[in-house]
Order: C-alpha cells, then sequence, then structure tokens
C-alpha cells in the first residue's frame, strides 16, 4: 500500500510575516497563476467547437457545465454525492478510530508494540486496493465492501504515524511529568497525545487522500449507487460530459478534505506560534 | 529531618560504577552544592534522588516532597505557562503567586515557545516552588544561560531559597556559581565526595584561595592563584 499519492498536496509555503519585497510580487502575481488553466479552458472548448475533439470522446467544458446542472437538478448528482459521503466517512472513522487506538497501544505499551506492529508492519507493504476481488467474493457488492475497503485504506497511514509519534515523544518531558507528579491520565492527555499530534495530523492528511482514493476504486470496480456508479452510468451512454463531471466532483472533495485537515492542523499547533 | 540522607549509594552501569559508595547528606533548609567533572556521577546521584533511578545498593532517604529543575526547562510546548506550572499538582496550590514570585506574572497565558531562555527556566524554578518541595533539586539549570541572565538567575534561587527554605541540592560544574551561592561545596570524584567546604558567611569575598583549593580537586590548575 502506498503511502504517497499522486494527487496528494503538497506542503503548502506559509506566508512571510514581515512581507518582505519578493513576498510582495508574489503576491501581486497571484492572478497571473490563472492564465495558464484559462487558456487550457478555452483551447478545449475550441477544439470541441471546431469538431477537433469528437464530443464521445470528451465533451467540452460549456457542455460539462450544462450537464453539471442538469444532474444536480434532476437529483442524480446530489443522491449520489450523499451516499459516497456518507461510505467515506463511515469507512474513514471506522479505520482512523482503530488507527489510532492500536497506534497509542503498541506506542505505549512494550506487549503492545511487539504483537501489534509486526504484523501491521507486514500488511502495509501489501497495496489494499488489490483486495478488491477479495472483499467481493467475502462480502459481495453492497456497502460493506466499498466501506471496508476505505477504512483499511486508512487504518494504515494513520496507524503509523499515531504509532511514530507516540514513540517520538520526548522522553525527557516524561521525566519531568514523573517527577511532578502527573498520574497516568494527565501523561497521555498533557504529553504523550499532544506530543504525537503533529505525526498523526499528517497521517490525517495522508489518510483522506487514500479514502477518496479507495471509494473511487470500490465504486468504479462495482456500484448501483453513489459518485462512482453516476461515472459508470455515463460511460454506458458515452455520456463523457456527465463523466467529467463525476471526476470535477471527486476532486473537489479532495480539495475541501484537505482545506478541512489545514484549519484542524492550524488551530490544534497554535502553540508553535 | 534532613532533607536528603545518602549512604553507602552504588551505581554501576554496564559494569563501570559510576557511584561508589556514596554518603550525603543534606540537612533540612541547607543549599548544598555538587561539583564534578562530566561523567563523575552527579547527574546520577541527581536522578535517584529525584527517583528517576534506583540505586544497585545503599539507601536514599528523601522527604515526600521532592522538586527538580532540570537543565533544559522542559515545559510542555503545548500548553501554557500557567498550565505549565499547575499540571499533576493537587488542587489548591497559588499557581498565580509563584508565577509572580518568579517575576512571570504577565507571561502565564504566554506559550513556552516564545519565552526567553531566562523565562522558560523561570516557569522551570515556579513549576517546582509550587510544590513547596522540602528538597530541590537544581540540575544545571543555569548552564545555557548567557552571563548576565545567569546572575539574575542566582539572586531569584538565593531570594526564593531564603523564603522558602526547601534544602537544595545544586549540580553545576561552575565553581564560581557553587562558591557564590552554597552553604556547603561538595566535589564528587570516582564516585565520592572527596572534599566538603564551607564557603562561610555572605556576601563572599575573597574567595579566591577557596576557588583554587576546590579547581586543584577537580584537577584543573588555576593559573590566577
Amino acid at each position: 500500500m502506498s503511502t504517497t499519492l499522486p494527487g496528494a498536496p503538497a506542503r503548502a509555503s506559509t506566508p512571510a510575516v514581515g512581507k518582505p519585497p519578493v513576498a510582495r510580487r508574489r503576491e501581486s502575481d497571484a492572478w497571473k497563476r490563472w492564465i495558464s488553466p484559462i487558456a487550457i479552458l478555452v483551447i478545449w472548448q475550441l477544439a470541441s467547437t471546431t469538431g477537433l475533439l469528437a464530443e464521445d470522446e470528451l465533451a467540452s467544458p460549456l457542455r460539462v457545465v450544462q450537464a453539471a446542472w442538469d444532474v444536480t437538478v434532476s437529483g442524480e448528482l446530489p443522491e449520489g454525492l450523499l451516499v459516497s459521503l456518507v461510505r467515506v466517512i463511515v469507512g474513514f472513522v471506522l479505520g482512523a478510530v482503530l488507527g489510532v487506538a492500536l497506534g497509542i497501544w503498541s506506542g505505549l505499551s512494550r506487549w503492545g508494540g511487539l504483537l501489534i506492529d509486526p504484523p501491521v508492519q507486514m500488511l502495509r507493504t501489501l497495496p489494499h486496493l488489490a483486495l478488491v476481488p477479495l472483499f467481493i467474493l467475502w462480502f459481495g457488492v453492497q456497502e460493506t465492501p466499498k466501506i471496508l475497503l476505505v477504512a483499511l485504506g486508512v487504518l494504515f497511514p494513520i496507524y503509523l504515524n499515531v504509532h511514530a509519534g507516540v514513540r517520538g515523544v520526548d522522553p525527557k518531558l516524561l521525566e519531568m511529568a514523573q517527577v511532578s507528579g502527573f498520574d497516568r491520565r494527565e501523561v497521555l492527555r498533557h504529553v504523550v497525545i499532544p506530543g504525537a499530534l503533529p505525526s498523526a495530523l499528517t497521517g490525517l492528511r495522508l489518510s483522506l487522500g487514500i479514502a477518496w482514493l479507495s471509494l473511487v476504486v470500490a465504486e468504479t470496480v462495482s456500484a448501483d449507487s453513489g459518485l462512482g456508479y453516476l461515472i459508470m452510468d455515463a460511460r454506458e451512454f458515452l455520456r463523457t460530459d456527465v463523466i467529467v463531471v463525476g471526476l470535477v466532483v471527486y476532486a473537489l472533495l479532495g480539495l475541501g478534505t484537505d482545506a478541512l485537515v489545514r484549519r484542524v492542523e492550524k488551530r490544534a499547533l497554535r502553540w508553535r506560534g | 529531618m534532613s532533607a536528603a540522607e545518602v549512604t553507602g549509594l552504588v551505581r554501576e552501569f554496564a559494569g563501570r560504577r559510576v557511584l561508589d559508595g556514596l554518603d550525603v547528606t543534606v540537612g533540612a533548609g541547607e543549599f548544598v552544592a555538587l561539583l564534578g567533572r562530566s561523567g563523575s556521577g552527579k547527574s546520577t546521584l541527581l536522578r535517584v534522588l529525584a527517583g528517576l533511578d534506583v540505586p544497585d545498593v545503599g539507601s536514599v532517604a528523601v522527604p515526600g516532597s521532592v522538586a527538580v529543575a532540570f537543565q533544559e526547562p522542559r515545559l510542555l510546548p503545548w500548553r501554557s505557562v500557567r498550565e505549565n506550572v499547575a499540571l499533576g499538582l493537587p488542587t489548591g496550590a497559588d499557581v498565580d503567586r509563584t508565577l509572580a514570585e518568579v517575576g512571570l506574572a504577565e507571561r502565564a497565558e504566554a506559550w513556552p515557545l516564545t519565552l526567553s531562555g531566562g523565562e522558560a527556566q523561570r516557569a522551570s524554578l515556579a513549576r517546582a516552588l509550587v510544590r513547596e518541595p522540602e528538597l530541590l533539586l537544581l540540575d544545571e539549570p543555569f548552564g545555557a544561560l548567557d552571563a548576565l541572565t545567569r546572575i539574575a538567575m542566582h539572586d531569584l534561587v538565593l531570594d526564593l531559597w531564603g523564603r522558602h527554605q526547601p534544602g537544595i541540592l545544586l549540580v553545576t560544574h561552575d565553581v564560581d556559581e557553587a562558591i557564590a551561592l552554597a552553604d556547603r561545596v561538595l566535589v564528587l570524584d570516582g564516585g565520592r565526595i572527596v572534599a566538603d567546604h564551607a564557603p562561610g558567611p555572605r556576601p563572599r569575598r575573597d574567595t579566591g584561595a577557596l576557588r583554587s583549593t576546590v579547581l586543584a580537586e577537580l584537577g584543573v590548575v588555576d593559573d590566577a592563584a
């Protein structure tokens, strides 16, 4: 299983506080970054209008916008979106809760580490998406295999990063807690968990990317509802415009969750100043 | 009851005897400085007294309330200064008064990463003092500070010691610091106390002779003498 995605967001560079001249110039340059994307859209539209790009290969941007409106009004898109969101959320929560619990347990306790870590480390080399055939055999084609595939994809990056975070907590702080009379609960709450948080949040961000990827694969292979179904159904009728709408929605969802994590990170790590 | 009573303490690491039948007493309210070269076992003694390490042989008697200020302030960066001082305490301790005593009342809500080195060390002192220890262990707490801040910290420690009267064991490798602050200056070498000096009444002047003696005991030839 891979922990880096081609679509994984690069760490955004934080804007400088004092704003030196270079940063100011970059800011005034911001709109210029839109030149080439818009140019690509225009060329795409022209290619479609002139017939260079066949409708059943790729619909024009304007047709895509029209299709987006149509499937929204007809209720197909909102319905599919809701189904997909539920799958991803349930799967994510399942995998994350398990990953955090196992990561803390194996990070803190010697036996926990000895028993849990080896099998997880072995399994993580397996690309979890390759389990789709087995999952279909075991769980059929309903919701279960899709949710479990998402959960499994989420589990590994969360577990690995929580485990590393817990193991990486500064032993000097643990000693300080000991001589300061912290009880076990206080050590966990004030030293271990906050200490492991930066690493855990990295795992969270990775895992959300993988959650969406897992969903796309699961829904593309077999589905009778959801975004993936919308796309596969559109393929049957050569509706490339609807397919592109589905792709754009997937991208927006990934973008949205990433922005969400970034806000959580900013709030949780505000002590870094 | 003395603030610490160590008899026949032996501690070995991988066959190397770091402490070899060490005897030390810190009287109630007494300020003792412990000097020693690197690797002389002074930090090991402090860790045993703090309960972070256990002796192989020997007996260690310390009061119920022991507090430590480490070389690095060891503040939790994700908790405010006040929380750092207050965490782990039973309720009812006067955290704000202690913060005021070390001159950090204004910085109570600050994040530790925004503190200067001196401020962070004062927060660490406050965290130790608020526990009203009968034995206060100071593990080279001024080592990483600049010279001016260090002088200010010396005055602060003497002031706090006068007010709270804990027994203090200050581990240091700074001879001048030890002579300036402590009632008794001990020299640790080869796992035992090899010298025990009383610098005399404060304020101290003309400590040059004692300084040379102690330096010689530490294996340093003092050209100024």
